[in-house]
């Protein structure tokens, strides 16, 4: 039995010594043990709704903001202009992203375009970075329509 | 989240996964048998939503039940042909030394499984993708929904095999509204084998501290919660090479080959390139049929069911499912590399997998030092033991089989990039690796070692015990 209890010994100084390691020290403090969300937050939140807003940040709350308007406008099809992730970057927004199309339609039930889609002709909303961080706006012509295709294609095409 | 739908979901995976287990007539330990049912029987019900779709039936909650109950009523016919009462052993817990591997693991594993059940999908590849389409499949009850009318041009997600959406329907309609419980149903029931492997080639000992080596590696740990093909591709192409050595050693009749087959099947479907490296195995297989000096025309028959079975597979993913699930039309000759001829692609991704995502300080962030160490061993024993047994030829075999092939679809396939997607295909040596290291000279002489050393005293009063007696 004393063998065991030796065998035991040696047991806890091997996990003790691989923890110790500093690559899995690290891992194990950052990853496991302390992760980016805590888990005294995680526990605090557990509906879905603030299990999504947690893990996808802030662009959660944009597109949930988005979705809302237009829920409440009662808006049925909206086809919306996304500006592309190189503008918005050099607009200083760098923690919204706005992904792509087919990303921003699983966040929102919306459908997204970017200026090289090919039904962008067909966009009627478009999203603007502006101080706070980004809007949604109306375009009110084909002009406003085309004026921004032209401007968002100049980073599209830099991607 | 409904527990009730949780526990009928686990109760059909067991069976389904049970009576395919029983058509193929494969026979193991009852734990081995519970942790590979339970594995094959998600990859099986994962097709349920794509059956309803094929049948134009609306995916509700009550269609995808009764679509369960059915596969689970007809997979357990074989099972129930061949019913007997199990002969449960008492069983034997676990030796004092193995308790701080076994506690660290488990806390790992249930780390893992709340992060599962916590965060929703988070894989940008998911959410242009598979995930996409079943969370619009849930909303819209049906698997060809509004994803398609919305600009695709910028991926090409949607054309992945059908095995996640599947998984993710069953799982968002009858569990909690993230699904990806299933992943770790998959990742439990293969932890649990893995380690019952181990432990029955190996000193408790070192197959506790082999088995924690593997578990930390921090990317394939992190896919044990985030939801992607790789970690279950990883686990049935394991388990088909680990059936194939079985099959050797055992020189079993047919079943067992083709249970191994079969298991390479379903990696397929996971992830289709697999093919590629199934069709690699091949000259293993015909240097043993070689050896054992079949008739060819028998062994012609075993490599085609062997090559065949995956076929059918992917056949079933791509012109069957993708085919019509997808109304976008899909060509694959687009995807191809157009220059060919430039070998020198190949030879590049064969030195960066080595040199960017193995040999580099991003490689062990990714991997840890667990491939050092399996190559530290390998070392030792090509200079040292210099003797390999076939569990030891097979494995290193399969990892040569990962490693050239991942560089060969890097070559034939340029979507296939080095930092993502091959990154993650070479998963699939690290538990290679691992029964590799369960086959090592060194390894093996270290274990019996430590045998003989912790029954040494048993050993001695054994020995005083027959002397008196014969005296």
């Amino acid at each position: 039995m004393h063998r065991k209890v030796y065998l035991f010994i040696i047991a806890l100084i091997i996990t003790g010594l691989f923890f110790i390691t500093p690559h899995y020290n690290q891992w194990l403090l950052t990853n496991i043990l302390e992760p980016p969300i805590s888990y005294s937050t995680q526990f605090n939140n557990l509906e879905p709704e603030q299990r999504r807003a947690l893990r996808y940040g802030v662009s959660y709350e944009v597109f949930k903001r988005l979705t809302d308007a237009f829920g409440h406008a009662n808006i049925a099809h909206p086809v919306i202009l996304l500006p592309p992730p190189g503008y918005l970057k050099q607009m200083g927004i760098v923690n919204v992203d706005m992904g792509i199309p087919p990303g921003f339609y699983y966040f929102t039930g919306y459908e997204g375009v970017f200026a090289s889609s090919p039904n962008a002709g067909q966009a009627a909303w478009a999203i603007l970075p502006n101080k706070e961080g980004v809007a949604i706006k109306r375009l009110n012509s084909k002009e406003d329509l085309n004026y921004l295709l032209r401007h968002y294609n100049q980073y599209q095409s830099q991607q | 989240m409904n527990f009730f739908g949780l526990l009928y979901l686990l109760l059909a995976h067991f069976v389904c996964g049970r009576g395919a287990l029983q058509l193929f007539g494969i026979k193991m330990k009852m734990l081995h048998l519970i942790c590979l049912s339970m594995m094959i029987g998600v990859a099986v019900l994962s097709f349920v939503p794509c059956v309803l779709q094929l049948m134009h039936i609306t995916i509700t909650l009550f269609s995808v039940l009764a679509g369960i109950a059915v596969f689970t009523a007809v997979l357990s016919i074989p099972m129930l042909a061949d019913l007997k009462w199990p002969k449960i052993k008492p069983a034997t817990s676990p030796a004092l030394y193995e308790w701080p591997f076994i506690i660290i693991i488990f806390f790992l594993v249930a780390v893992s499984v709340w992060r599962c059940f916590y965060y929703p999908p988070m894989s940008g590849d998911m959410l242009t993708g598979p995930e996409l389409i079943a969370e619009y499949t849930v909303r819209e009850h049906t698997m060809i929904n509004s994803v398609f009318s919305v600009d695709l041009s910028m991926t090409n997600n949607y054309f992945k095999s059908p095995f996640i959406t599947g998984s993710q329907i069953i799982y968002k309609l009858l569990v909690s509204p993230f699904g990806q419980l299933w992943l770790s149903v998959i990742f439990v029931s293969f932890s649990i084998w893995l380690y019952s492997l181990m432990r029955s080639f190996l000193h408790p000992l070192i197959a506790g501290f082999l088995m924690l080596f593997f578990v930390t590696i921090p990317d394939l740990y992190a896919y044990t919660y985030i939801i992607l093909y790789d970690y279950s591709n990883t686990v049935f192409f394991f388990a088909g090479f680990y059936f194939l050595y079985n099959w050797r050693i055992d020189e079993g009749g047919i079943k067992g080959f083709a249970f191994s087959a079969f298991l390479f099947g379903i990696a397929t479907y996971i992830r289709t390139e697999t093919l590629v490296l199934i069709f690699m195995v091949t000259p293993l297989l015909a240097m043993y049929l070689y050896r054992i000096k079949l008739q060819l025309n028998k062994a012609l028959l075993l490599t085609g069911l062997f090559l065949m079975t995956p076929v059918l597979f992917y056949v079933i993913c791509i012109n069957v499912f993708v085919h019509n699930f997808v109304p976008i039309p899909f060509d694959l000759g687009s995807q191809v590399n157009p220059n060919l001829g430039d070998m020198s692609v190949f030879f590049t991704r064969l030195y960066e997998m080595w040199s960017i995502l193995i040999c580099s300080s991003a490689g062990i962030k990714e991997y840890g030092y667990f491939i050092f160490f399996f190559l530290g061993i390998l070392i030792i024993d090509i200079f040292w033991i210099r003797r390999f047994n076939t569990r030891a030829i097979i494995a290193l075999y399969g990892i040569m089989v990962v490693y050239i092939g991942l560089a060969f679809l890097g070559y034939l396939l340029p979507p296939v990039d080095l930092v993502n997607t091959t990154k993650r295909g070479l998963f699939k040596a690290l538990p290679l690796m691992l029964l590799y290291l369960s086959a090592s000279g060194v390894v093996q002489r270290l274990s019996s070692g430590i045998y003989q050393w912790e029954h040494a005293n048993l050993q001695e009063k054994n020995d005083i015990g027959n002397t008196s007696l014969h005296e």
